[in-house]
């Protein structure tokens, strides 16, 4: 029987207040926590309405223990956070660190330290600009600071779906509970005010001027913060612990619009898609439910596009079922936003009462639907779902219940997961062809890169791609970097694994996204823009490709791929724990097939920051030397097709591998670095191998980024836990280092290797490699039988994931 | 010559014309009439005389070179509206075009159906197969503002989901009939295509349920082009590609400007960047019922145009017609003359559908 996932506890700050208390009693009397804010800028200042937090939020100590600079958002996951486990009475010296996990959702992460960091460039120079506001700015920053503020050592993720993001996040959070990889996850949603997302939502339109008016007069959003974690944990766990039960589970559902990038799709077809999925994963029926927690942003078109949606899964039932938003009490935030409704439902779930939807207009006629007009009412149900829906459409529904709730949950049929399609396109070629034939010439695609503003002379590089040839004409005049490679290196693994899209499979096939670094070019050029010109010269078109899924929405659309949906975002691991997330989602019957792909552009943005924090090498990328001096950085994409082995033999599919085991663990390392001992990627390496069911195999291929600390945690690794006659390899003397695609790219290396029966070899001038492992590289491409590989990843900031693979008989 | 499997059903005295072989019903009762239902109920369009060509093998890229929109990219269950040219970038037609999974449907109104389709067949078709279905499907539209409802309740099907120019398949009288959103009067409009059988039982199943409310008369051809011409819909028969090209029509919506390759794009893009002398634009005539195509257009006493396609419109009283001007005075809102009468000239839409400003419930 699957692992039923409770929250026993939760913990959350927004515009009502600091605290759960406070924030419970002010939501559910109906108070109104919004509040006008001039938002400054050149070019003129603009006011709005937003939800800002205004309680004090003091600084949390780990900012100077760590040598780390302020960051709002930071300080709001901490709080949130400490209230959380404070509430849950959880203790991690009584538990099995790599068994505990941190998972957020943000869309912004520490974008206030970039801004400030960018503006310091922007108005001085490179060399005045403060690294360490750099440490903070990557969207995985947050979740590194919250797992190494409380130790915890397992799973290490981000969720960056924007407005779904922590709905998703506590999804996400209990598979990987429900797959056995955890006890327990942290999990929640964070975001700050921020000038860049105010420019983006007023050249958009979308704003309130006022107190938004969710189901009613629909004029717009107030944007608003804060931070929202509840503690998710393995039901007999939690009982063996004596902790208390505030809710359950009890499923969830995703779901893509395959629509526009970033209107609703009017119909309602993805949101109730994710409605009806999250219904039906928990077991339940639509007469099980008496509250809806809505999306209700207060525009025209999320409303309407929801209410239909309510009425598609509802029908008769609808004036029976109450739907509330409480973004009237404390604004839309963003990727903070699914975590404080999840909170807000819980609280519903205990005090038994539904909150209002503030804001309402008196005179307005909900019928036949129950809006929950400004006053609370109670709550009739054991069950509630809570919506969350996104820009890109990115659709999450959660069912959240008493823990007594009977149901009979269905049980995932039993089937393995394999690999039927691949793609990439960056460095190492724009086809798959190219790539194997760099493999198999050994080819350095590390080319020159110059800039005044940095020292890193070396760059991969990439040919020059006939964009057309993968992507519809009518998307490549308003897509950017990141999104182009996505859309090639995920079409090109579509049209490998022969899986048709038709109207009957587009619901069952869905898309997992990496990516480290996200459109960075986009977002450096609209902050540039709000720097130099002002939040009101914000062009219309740069905005909707600056949300981190922005990407996979296009990518969807061009394919009619609506299926579930979710982007995962931890620096060079990213890639890996998308490939987890999308097994777990398959093995748990969310869908037939996933195409997961992972895109990294690099550019002279990417480059000169991670130059200015000392990461990158200067003139001779040297991996694994024992005077490697740091990275190279490189552009790319790749896309493998996962698919329930059941359903590929169905259609008699070609299929390249099976994925045997997965291991996933994480370190408190410093910030932007990694333990070098490497016992946590020797943990996710060894849990893979154990869910193996193997004691070796015949390949193992690693990171190998060139920095010390890294190389000695690859180096421990490779002595400590890969067997003697295993063969060892790595990507990156060839390709350098593709940021969040970087396994991707390993991952394609062992499906070469199982092709060709020959493992890549260290390219011809590679300097001399450790002297404790170069006994374990091979010099050429050894022809050897290979059958079993194992890939492991790490990120800075220390998140690591590993994957074995088997070659498949058909 | 194909006859409609809906003809038994026809009120008696419809008129009709020979269009690509076929007799296509022009008026069944009178224009007024069909035109009040088509804009204020719901009508029976008739889709005899269309081309329905199915298209299976490599047919994506076959078309893809032909047309001037993607259809690499569209996927399975898509409809894209779009021109076949000849290598002049003369318009030879409309046409839908259809992703049906495994197969191509290329749906050309009878205007343009023969000339598309010689077109087709004369193209080197290595790789693929091209067959006139017209024989073993037939086709008609239901459009209305509320036509949205009778597919809603009949089929039990949740209509708000299929966008424009969308297709499904439905289970309907033992078989499996094709729906598409798509339609030319600007109102809701779905179009099934079906054999004889099935579309002969959908036509007295829609009457016997909602002909008191909706009437569901049959609508002609005339109406149909009123209600065109109300949006500038354009009606290329045989000789509106002497009227203008492409531009001047003012039907570049029909062109995917990314698109860099496809019979007659570079005489098209050469077309594009030429300075425009002449274009076309509505205009209304209170003080007529009709005006002939051509009848030149003057303004201050110096000719300036001449009228393209004109009809008499219940919606506006006289006529509603678009005229082919000089570019300097093809703009809305002035006063020309034809045959002594005033012609004020309009932007688009010169008659709003009420279905752009309805929504389903």
């Amino acid at each position: 029987m699957s692992k039923r996932v409770v929250i026993t506890g939760y913990g959350v700050i927004n515009a009502l207040g600091k605290g759960k208390a406070v924030v419970e009693k002010r939501l559910f009397d109906g108070e109104v926590g919004l509040s006008k804010k001039i938002f400054t800028s050149k070019g003129g200042d603009i006011a709005g309405t937003v939800g800002e937090v205004h309680a004090e939020l003091g600084q949390d100590s780990f900012f100077a223990e760590n040598g780390l600079p302020y960051d709002r958002c930071a300080q709001f996951a901490l709080l949130a956070a400490s209230e959380c486990l404070e509430h849950a009475g959880f203790d991690l010296h009584k538990e099995e660190p790599y068994r505990c996990g941190v998972a957020i959702g943000t869309s912004l992460g520490g974008m206030l330290s970039g801004q400030k960091f960018h503006r310091q460039w922007l108005e001085k120079s490179i060399d005045e600009a403060e690294s360490d506001l750099l440490v903070m700015y990557p969207l995985h920053t947050i979740v590194d600071v919250v797992a190494k503020k409380y130790g915890f050592r397992g799973v290490k993720t981000v969720i960056s779906t924007a407005c779904a993001a922590s709905g998703n996040i506590v999804g996400y959070g209990c598979d990987m509970i429900r797959n056995g990889k955890q006890d327990v996850v942290l999990a929640g949603g964070v975001d700050p005010l921020s000038s860049f997302s105010f420019a983006g939502f007023n050249a958009l339109k979308a704003l309130d001027p006022e107190r938004c008016q969710p189901y009613s007069g629909s004029h717009g959003i107030n944007l608003g913060e804060g931070g929202a974690f509840v503690l998710l944990e393995d039901y007999d766990h939690a009982v063996s612990r004596g902790a208390t039960v505030y809710a359950e589970v009890l499923g969830y559902g995703l779901s893509a619009d395959a629509y526009h990038p970033t209107a609703p799709d009017l119909g309602g077809g993805g949101p109730s898609r994710a409605m009806k999925a999250a219904i039906a994963s928990g077991g339940l029926t639509v007469e099980d439910i008496a509250y809806v927690n809505g999306h209700g942003t207060g525009t025209s078109a999320n409303d309407t596009a929801e209410r239909l949606a309510f009425k598609t899964v509802f029908q008769e039932r609808v004036p029976e079922v109450a739907l509330s938003s409480i973004k009237g009490a404390i604004g839309h935030c963003l990727g903070a936003a699914g975590g404080e409704e999840c909170v807000a439902s819980v609280m519903a779930l205990n005090n038994g009462m539904v909150p209002p939807t503030v804001n309402f207009i008196e005179n307005f006629d909900p019928a036949p639907f129950n809006l929950v007009p400004n006053k609370a009412q109670p709550l009739k149900s054991d069950v509630v779902l809570s919506n969350s829906f996104a820009f890109g459409g990115n659709n999450c529904c959660l069912a959240l219940g008493k823990p007594t709730v009977q149901r009979n949950a269905p049980e995932p049929e039993k089937t393995d997961i394999v690999i039927t399609g691949m793609g990439c396109c960056g460095v190492g070629g724009i086809q798959l062809e190219q790539l194997w034939q760099t493999f198999d010439e050994r080819r350095r695609c590390i080319g020159d890169f110059t800039s005044d503003e940095c020292k890193c002379r070396q760059a991969g590089q990439m040919p020059a791609i006939e964009w057309k040839k993968f992507i519809p004409s009518k998307f490549l005049r308003r897509i950017d970097e990141v999104t182009k490679l996505t859309m090639a290196a995920g079409k090109q693994a579509l049209d490998s694994s022969k899986l048709r899209v038709t109207r009957e499979n587009t619901e069952r096939i869905g898309v997992i996204y990496a990516t480290g670094t996200g459109p960075l070019g986009t977002i450096v050029n609209i902050d540039k823009t709000i720097v130099q010109q002002g939040i009101a010269a914000i062009s219309l078109s740069d905005f909707p490709n600056s949300v981190i899924n922005a990407a996979p929405g296009n990518f969807c659309i061009a394919n009619m791929l609506k299926g579930p949906t979710s982007t995962l975002s931890n620096g060079v691991v990213s890639f890996l724990l998308a490939f987890n997330y999308a097994h777990a989602l398959l093995k748990n019957d969310a869908a037939d097939a996933i195409v997961v792909v992972s895109a990294d552009e690099c550019n002279e943005p990417l480059i000169i920051g991670n130059d200015k924090v000392g990461l990158l090498s200067r003139e001779h990328f040297r991996p694994m030397a024992a005077d490697a001096d740091g990275m190279v950085l490189s552009p790319g994409a790749v896309a493998v097709v996962l698919e329930k082995e059941s359903a590929a033999k169905v259609r008699d599919a070609k299929i390249y591998a099976k994925v045997k085991g997965l291991g996933i663990s994480s370190d408190n390392a410093k910030l932007a670095s990694v333990d070098p001992c490497g016992e946590a990627l020797r943990y996710s390496v060894r849990q893979a191998m154990q869910e193996a069911g193997l004691t070796r195999t015949d390949l193992y291929l690693h990171t190998a980024m060139g920095i010390a600390d890294c190389d000695a945690a690859d180096t421990n690794t490779i002595c400590k836990e890969i067997a003697e006659d295993t063969l060892v390899s790595t990507v990156s003397p060839l390709l350098g280092i593709a940021s969040g695609t970087d396994a991707g790219y390993s991952l394609l290396a062992a499906l070469y290797a199982f092709e060709k029966q020959c493992g890549l070899g260290l390219p011809d001038g590679q300097a001399a490699v450790r002297a404790e492992v170069a006994n374990r590289y091979a010099y050429e491409n050894k022809a050897a039988e290979i059958r079993t590989a194992c890939i492991s990843g790490m990120s800075l900031g220390g998140a690591y994931a590993s994957v074995v693979l088997e070659k498949y008989d058909a | 010559m194909k006859v409609s499997p809906l003809k038994s059903m026809y009120p008696a005295g419809v008129k009709t014309a020979l269009l690509a072989g076929c007799e296509v019903p022009t008026c069944y009762t009178t224009v007024e009439h069909e035109y009040d239902v088509l804009r204020n109920k719901v009508g029976i369009i008739d889709g005899v005389g269309y081309a329905m060509l199915k298209v299976s093998g490599d047919a994506a890229s076959f078309l893809d070179r032909l047309v001037t929109k993607d259809i690499c990219f569209l996927n399975s269950g898509k409809v894209c509206e779009c021109l076949f040219l000849n290598e002049d970038a003369a318009v030879l037609g409309i046409a839908y075009i259809m992703n049906n999974e495994d197969e191509f449907f290329v749906l050309v109104p009878p205007e343009n159906a023969e000339a598309v389709t010689a077109w087709i067949g004369a193209q080197p078709q290595d790789g693929v197969t091209v067959k006139d279905v017209s024989g073993e499907l037939s086709m008609l539209f239901l459009e209305g503002e509320l036509s949205w409802k009778i597919v809603k309740e009949l089929f039990s099907f949740p209509v708000e989901t299929l966008p424009l120019r969308d297709m499904t398949t439905l289970d309907y009288a033992g078989e499996k009939l094709m729906m598409l959103r798509i339609g030319r009067s600007g109102e809701y409009g779905y179009c099934f295509i079906a054999s004889d059988e099935a579309l002969v039982k959908l036509v007295k199943d829609c009457r016997e349920r909602y002909a008191e409310e909706l009437c569901l008369d049959f609508c002609g051809t005339e109406a149909l082009e009123t209600c065109m011409l109300e949006i500038s819909q354009p009606v290329l028969t045989e000789g509106a590609a002497a009227d203008g090209n492409v531009f001047e029509l003012n039907q570049q919506w029909f062109v995917q400007f990314e698109k860099e390759e496809y019979v007659g794009h570079d005489r098209l893009m050469e077309l594009f960047a030429e300075p425009k002398e002449r274009l076309s634009v509505g205009f209304s005539c209170a003080e007529v019922s009709a005006l002939a195509d051509g009848t030149p257009i003057t303004l201050f006493g110096e000719e300036v145009g001449k009228v393209l396609r004109c009809k008499n419109n219940p919606a506006v009283g006289g006529v509603l017609g678009t005229a082919l001007l000089k570019a300097e005075v093809a703009v809305s809102g002035i006063e020309l003359t034809a045959e002594g009468h005033e012609l004020k000239t309009l932007s688009s839409p010169f008659v709003r559908p009420h279905s752009w400003d309805s929504q389903m419930d």
